[in-house]
Formats: C-alpha cells, sequence, structure tokens
C-alpha cells in the first residue's frame, strides 16, 4: 500500500470513527457523575465484610476473582507464547553461541556502574515485596509489586550483564515457578469450590483488618499473583537478554 | 461542554497514538504508538469511575463511607495495564524476530507475507 493510500485510509477510518465516539459518548453522564451502583455498594459492605481497607484489591481478588484468574491467564499465555515465537527462532538461526565480540573486549563495565546496579536491586526488591504483601492495606498488590520487583531482571542485564542474569535467574526454576503459581490460583478457585460450593468464595480467616495476615483467600491468591508476574516478567527479560545479548570474553580472574 | 473535556484528554493521547502508528517507519516505533494509544483507555475508565470530590477506594486513612471513586473501574484498570503490558512484549518479540528475518524494522520495505 502506498503511503498515500494509507494516509487515506487513516483519514477515511478516522472520520467514522469520530462519528462513532461522539455518538457513543453522547450519553455518558458528566464528568465526576459516575452512576454505577455497584462499586458504590463495595465501598459501604466490603471493608466490613471481608475485613479489607483497599476495595480494588477486594474486586480483583475476591467479589471479581475469576476475572482476575483469565486475567491472569492472558499473562500466563502470552510469555508463553514469547518464549514460543523467539525460542523457535533460535533454534533456526542462532543454535550456536554468539562469537565473541572483539571491538567490545577492551569495554567494561565500571565498579560504579555494578555498584549502582546491586543497589538499585536493593532497594527495587524492597520496594516491589513491601508493595506485593500491603495488597489489603495499601493501594498495592500483587500484579504491581510483582511487576516491580521483576525490575531486578532489567537491572541485573544492564548493570551486570547477561552472564550474571542467566547465573542468578536461570531458566528452568524461573518457568517452573511461573507455572506453580499460575497454578495455584486455579487450584485454590477449586479448592474452595469443593469446600465451600463456590468458585473462588473466600473461605478462611479474614483475621482484622489492616493487619498483615488477613482477608483470608485474598492475601493468598494476591502471593500466587505476586510470585507468577515476578517470575513472568523475569523470564521475559531473560528471553530478549538472550536475544539481544552481546558475547563478551570470559572475565579473566582479578 | 467543559464537564465533558477531561474525556477529550483521553480521546487527544488516543489520536496521537494512532497518527504515529499510521505515520510509523519502525516497528519499534510503532508499538510503542499503539502503547500510547492504548493508555488512553487507562485514562478513560479512570474519568468514568471519578466521582467529584471523592478519595481513593483505600479506607486505611479515610473512615469506610467516605466518598470514593468506583473501585470496579480501577481494577478494570489494572486488567487493562496488564494486558496492554502483554501485548507490547509479544508483539516486540515479533518485531525482533521480524528484524531477524528480513534485516529490517521499516513497514514499508516489508512487503508480502512470507511463511
Amino acid at each position: 500500500m502506498s503511503a498515500r493510500a494509507r494516509t487515506a485510509m487513516t483519514a477515511a477510518s478516522g472520520a467514522v470513527l469520530l462519528v462513532l465516539t461522539i455518538l457513543g459518548c453522547a450519553g455518558l453522564p458528566p464528568f465526576g457523575h459516575y452512576p454505577g451502583p455497584y462499586g458504590i455498594l463495595l465501598n459501604l459492605v466490603a471493608p466490613h465484610e471481608r475485613q479489607i481497607p483497599n476495595i480494588v484489591t477486594a474486586v480483583n481478588f475476591d467479589y471479581r476473582g475469576v476475572d482476575t484468574l483469565g486475567e491472569e491467564y492472558i499473562f500466563f499465555a502470552a510469555v508463553a507464547g514469547i518464549a514460543l515465537v523467539l525460542r523457535n527462532d533460535r533454534k533456526r538461526t542462532t543454535e550456536q553461541p554468539l562469537p565473541p565480540n572483539r571491538e567490545l573486549h577492551g569495554e567494561r563495565r565500571t565498579d560504579a556502574i555494578r555498584a549502582f546496579s546491586a543497589l538499585a536491586i536493593a532497594v527495587t526488591v524492597a520496594f516491589g515485596v513491601y508493595l506485593a504483601i500491603h495488597a489489603a492495606q495499601t493501594p498495592g498488590g500483587g500484579f504491581q509489586g510483582g511487576a516491580i520487583t521483576s525490575g531486578i531482571g532489567a537491572l541485573l542485564f544492564a548493570g551486570l550483564g547477561y552472564r550474571t542474569l542467566s547465573r542468578l535467574a536461570p531458566q528452568a526454576p524461573a518457568e517452573a515457578v511461573e507455572a506453580v503459581a499460575a497454578g495455584a490460583f486455579a487450584a485454590i478457585g477449586l479448592a474452595t469450590l469443593v469446600a465451600t460450593g463456590a468458585f473462588l468464595r473466600n473461605a478462611l480467616p479474614l483475621g482484622g483488618e489492616g493487619q498483615l495476615f488477613s482477608t483470608g483467600t485474598i492475601a493468598v491468591i494476591n502471593l500466587c499473583v505476586a510470585v507468577e508476574v515476578c517470575a513472568g516478567f523475569i523470564l521475559l527479560f531473560l528471553e530478549f537478554a538472550h536475544e539481544t545479548r552481546i558475547e563478551r570474553p570470559e572475565p579473566e580472574n582479578r | 461542554m467543559i464537564a465533558y473535556l477531561p474525556f477529550a484528554v483521553a480521546a487527544w493521547i488516543f489520536v496521537i497514538g494512532v497518527y504515529g502508528m499510521a505515520t510509523s517507519r519502525n516497528l519499534i516505533h510503532l508499538i510503542l504508538c499503539l502503547a500510547v494509544a492504548q493508555s488512553a483507555t487507562y485514562v478513560l475508565i479512570l474519568e468514568v469511575g471519578y466521582r467529584l470530590g471523592a478519595t481513593a477506594p483505600v479506607f486505611s486513612d479515610v473512615l469506610p463511607g467516605t466518598r470514593a471513586v468506583d473501585p470496579v473501574v480501577d481494577a478494570l484498570t489494572l486488567t487493562d495495564i496488564v494486558v496492554g503490558a502483554t501485548v507490547t512484549a509479544l508483539l516486540l518479540a515479533f518485531a525482533l524476530r521480524i528484524h531477524k528475518r528480513r534485516k529490517t524494522l521499516d513497514p514499508e520495505l516489508l512487503r508480502g507475507m512470507e511463511g
């Protein structure tokens, strides 16, 4: 398609979309006047019913837990898909390890870079784990905390190199951890189905509001999601890092 | 009119994302433009659930019963962000694969399908 034809097509479909958007927005309530009763009701009953201050977490892991299960498996399928696409290609084109890049021979990461990334990793882990385990009390949660903690994969790659990353976060255990955590979410659902007759009904003792170990199955599912998301993103970093790595000569002992 | 102005922000983010996609000459740039266009949906969903003068639906520091925004749309936004991140990652994997096989990331030069 020529550039002109594409511009014309974008303009035409954009005009159609504009009309549809205006028609669709015509019936919206004005900004700040959301009428939905469901959320208002949850804001009123959930703190007492589930002993949880963070209603978003309650929606995610309890009231609409089934949706989150689906969401988690979207993530799981995407990670598996990326691994499939990249590894299949890798087999065909780069079965052999890359030859050492001579131009980069003298280039080393300075001590400052390595020290900074080690420091950044410590801060990232502390913050990510804090967010993940305080899903019920603060605006945190398994998804956010897991994603932030997995940032250590990127930091390891950028600051310490591919070799360190693949040694400290080997692929096989990361895959196993991700699969077990994803499976545990579904297993909790099945267990609650057997125990209470409803899928993902909160069946564990709720504990006291605001305490670290409270909110029953919400806390357990949240932990599963945190581990799954963290392992999944680390796997992604591993795949992309493997794809874009530059083989450096083994560092000699100093 | 002013009551609908915040929704125009979401529309604007969407439009610049689509414009970038339509005129892109590099697949990485195109994927990031898609991420921009998609982030319009976060803004839109959060705006739909907003209630005037409301706080976040986390009743740690405020008493339950305080006027708060809709927690359901907040949870939806979280889902949206996760899906957006996975879509971006999957597309980047495709871009890497295309670059390896065709030695280009310019959509103009990627004509025809290849089995």
